[in-house]
């Protein structure tokens, strides 16, 4: 498969009035054309800082990058701003967690999906627009879009707000969707409903998704591949059922032990410790606190491990004791 | 079942917005025992966070009536009374006030109810504190040096303040990353062994069920659909609609897709077709025989395991629902 996105060795810090902060330290990542792949992680691992940089969303003065980000070819990091909010909405996409705060409740739906394709062709005409409304919401099951066009948002539940910005989102026939942890605030029934509409659509279009979430069975639904994050780091990737099947990485392993199996009424195992300072990080295994099989070893930088697709950043994968 | 600390008789509540009116609870009957976890479950309008309100004397119910320890709540509520049931919601983040200090969080309760003595305050905070696993000196600090697990402890140390009986936990561990909420879980447990605590355990998270709760209520629509024992209900669930919530349940092993049942029907789950009359699911419901639009389906079934649908899912043997549970 060929790569639609490519980064290398991303580093990013924040200034903040309490000095530097490391964000991100070292991502690689790769995301191939019509692929989904899922970012994991618990919060403050960096995962939504990640597609903020692949989207340009990041404010430029108070930050610092290194490394490579190519995006179809072109960097993503050199380019200049009017070049990036050209491909915002054009090639990339994004959806943000809450339908209801992403939509505003002033307009109507029309005003605001016919603003969204006036910005990509200003010549498109009234009738035009209309029906390319019509086709999107119909594609994302939405049985009379009618209705729903006329509608304010606080009008639709939010498992049709939802569809609704995935059906915006999608209008450009974007080659890279990025979701923010989508469908987290709505019910199981409506999250899964909606999940499959993603997913059938990034085929039929043929649009890549970065999908973000901290909730590993969403993940494993729906993605192709999955990354889990620690600590502005990728620490394990592979192929959703591999990663699921046989985790290797000690974090990973610790985080799917947390989550409650419906198989058993046991309580879940939490993971000892806390989420790294971010501000006071050396080079090593940063998972290492929490270990329990640490050791002296962990303080040198860590490798990614590859062997078939599947990547692990963990000294024990190198030299096994 | 151990003598129960609340029941509720045929609570409804109807809300009046504009000239319309929304029936938020159409009648519910429950009934949770001293020491006991009863879990209701359902989506956003199925009258759960009402039912709390009620509880909670937030709410007026529009009929029914409350009980708790033996004597009916009036709607109007006595400070005795309110000491009896403490409240944890869903998002610490909100529910503590940024510019009050942990101790003072705490110790509004101490104070309103009388618990102890001025001089005592600081040291009772403490103690609570402790008691969630928090180092007593937090208590001079502000919500923000907190993070998301150590503030929902804070609010769980609140709530256990004026001593209740009672705690109804609303979503406690929604807004928290699963390696926090297993932390959080693991103290609910404990406190409960501790103190003899009754849960009144409000999700829509179904996983979470499985591990703290002994008994489950489904709700749909204001109205009970499905009641029984935990691993009954996740064994064995009847009503279509306990069997499309937990087939929804997206989960990371293999061992647990086979738990699941079989859900394969595209279901306009956003429907707002509301059914007056007859079953409250029958819309979504791609079983509804005509009877369904009849009348309201009443609860029925055996005592441990009650469901309201006409055209129910298979009934597992119990056995082989336990031997399912007790082979993982």
């Amino acid at each position: 498969m060929e790569d639609l996105l490519r980064i290398d060795d991303l580093r990013l810090t924040f200034e903040t009035h309490d000095g530097p902060v490391s964000v991100l330290r070292g991502v690689d990542l790769t995301v191939g054309t019509g692929e989904r792949v899922a970012l994991v992680g618990e919060s403050g691992s960096g995962k939504s800082v990640t597609a903020r940089v692949i989207m340009g969303l990041l404010p430029q003065r108070r930050i610092r990058t290194s490394g490579n980000l190519q995006l179809d070819g072109s960097d993503v990091l050199k380019e200049s701003p009017a070049r990036a909010k050209g491909r915002r909405g054009r090639d990339i996409t994004m959806i943000f967690q809450d339908p209801m705060a992403a939509l505003n409740p002033v307009f109507t739906i029309r005003q605001q999906f016919a603003a969204v394709l006036t910005r990509l062709d200003r010549r498109l005409s009234t009738a035009e627009a209309e029906s390319c409304m019509r086709t999107a919401l119909r594609d994302v099951s939405i049985a009379d879009p009618e209705r729903v066009l006329d509608s304010y948002s606080f009008q639709l539940s939010g498992g049709l707000n939802q569809r609704v910005m995935i059906a915006m989102a999608l209008a450009s026939r974007p080659k890279l969707l990025i979701a923010d942890e989508p469908g987290t605030a709505l019910d199981v029934t409506v999250q899964q409903q909606t999940l499959n509409i993603m997913a059938n659509l990034s085929q039929a279009y043929g649009t890549a998704i970065l999908f973000i979430s901290h909730n590993l069975g969403v993940v494993r639904k729906f993605a192709d591949r999955v990354c889990v994050m620690y600590a502005g780091r990728i620490v394990e990737s592979a192929p959703t059922d591999a990663l699921f099947a046989n985790p290797r990485h000690p974090y990973t392993r610790a985080l799917l032990a947390s989550v409650p199996r419906l198989s058993s009424d046991r309580l879940p195992e939490a993971i000892e410790g806390s989420v790294p300072d971010l501000t006071a990080l050396t080079e090593g295994c940063a998972f290492r606190p929490r270990c329990q099989f640490s050791r002296p070893e962990c303080e040198a930088p860590v490798p990614m491990w590859r062997h078939a697709g599947h990547g692990v950043a963990c000294i024990h994968e190198v030299n096994p004791a | 079942m151990s003598e129960p600390l609340l029941q509720i008789r045929e609570a409804a509540k109807t809300f009046h917005v504009g000239s319309s009116e929304v029936k938020a609870l159409k009648g519910v009957n429950l009934s949770v025992g001293k020491g006991e976890t009863v879990a209701i479950v359902g989506e956003s309008g199925s009258g759960k966070t009402t039912l709390a309100n009620l509880i909670l004397g937030i709410e007026k119910p529009s009929a029914g009536e409350i009980v708790l320890a033996g004597r009916p709540l009036s709607g109007r509520r006595s400070k005795a009374d309110r000491r009896q049931i403490g409240l944890v919601q869903q998002n610490p983040y909100s529910t503590l006030n940024p510019r009050k200090s942990i101790g003072q969080a705490i110790g509004l309760p101490l104070s309103v109810h009388n618990v102890c003595r001025r001089s005592e305050r600081r040291r009772r905070i403490g103690e609570l504190l402790e008691k969630v696993g928090l180092h007593p000196e937090l208590q001079d600090r502000r919500p923000l040096a907190l993070s998301g697990g150590q503030r929902q402890r804070v609010a769980i140390a609140r709530a256990l303040a004026t001593d209740p009986e009672l705690l109804v936990l609303d979503e406690p561990t929604s807004s928290l990353d699963v390696s926090v909420q297993a932390h959080i879980l693991r103290l609910l447990k404990d406190l409960q062994e501790e103190l003899g605590l009754t849960y009144l355990f409000i999700t829509h998270d179904l996983s979470v069920v499985r591990v703290l709760a002994s008994r489950v209520i489904v709700m749909y629509r204001g109205l009970v659909v499905e009641e029984g024992a935990v691993a009954d209900v996740f064994s064995g669930p009847r009503h279509r609609y306990t069997q499309q919530l937990l087939a929804s349940i997206p989960t990371v092993s293999a061992e647990d897709d086979r738990l699941k049942p079989d859900w394969s029907w595209e279901a306009d789950v956003d429907s707002t077709e509301v059914a007056e009359e007859g079953c409250p699911f029958r819309p979504r419901c791609p079983f509804a025989l005509p009877a369904c639009a009849a009348g309201t389906p009443v609860l029925a079934g055996p005592k441990h395991h009650l469901h309201a649908c006409l055209n129910p899912g298979g009934a597992p043997t119990r056995k082989s629902s336990l031997e399912l549970l007790a082979g993982q």
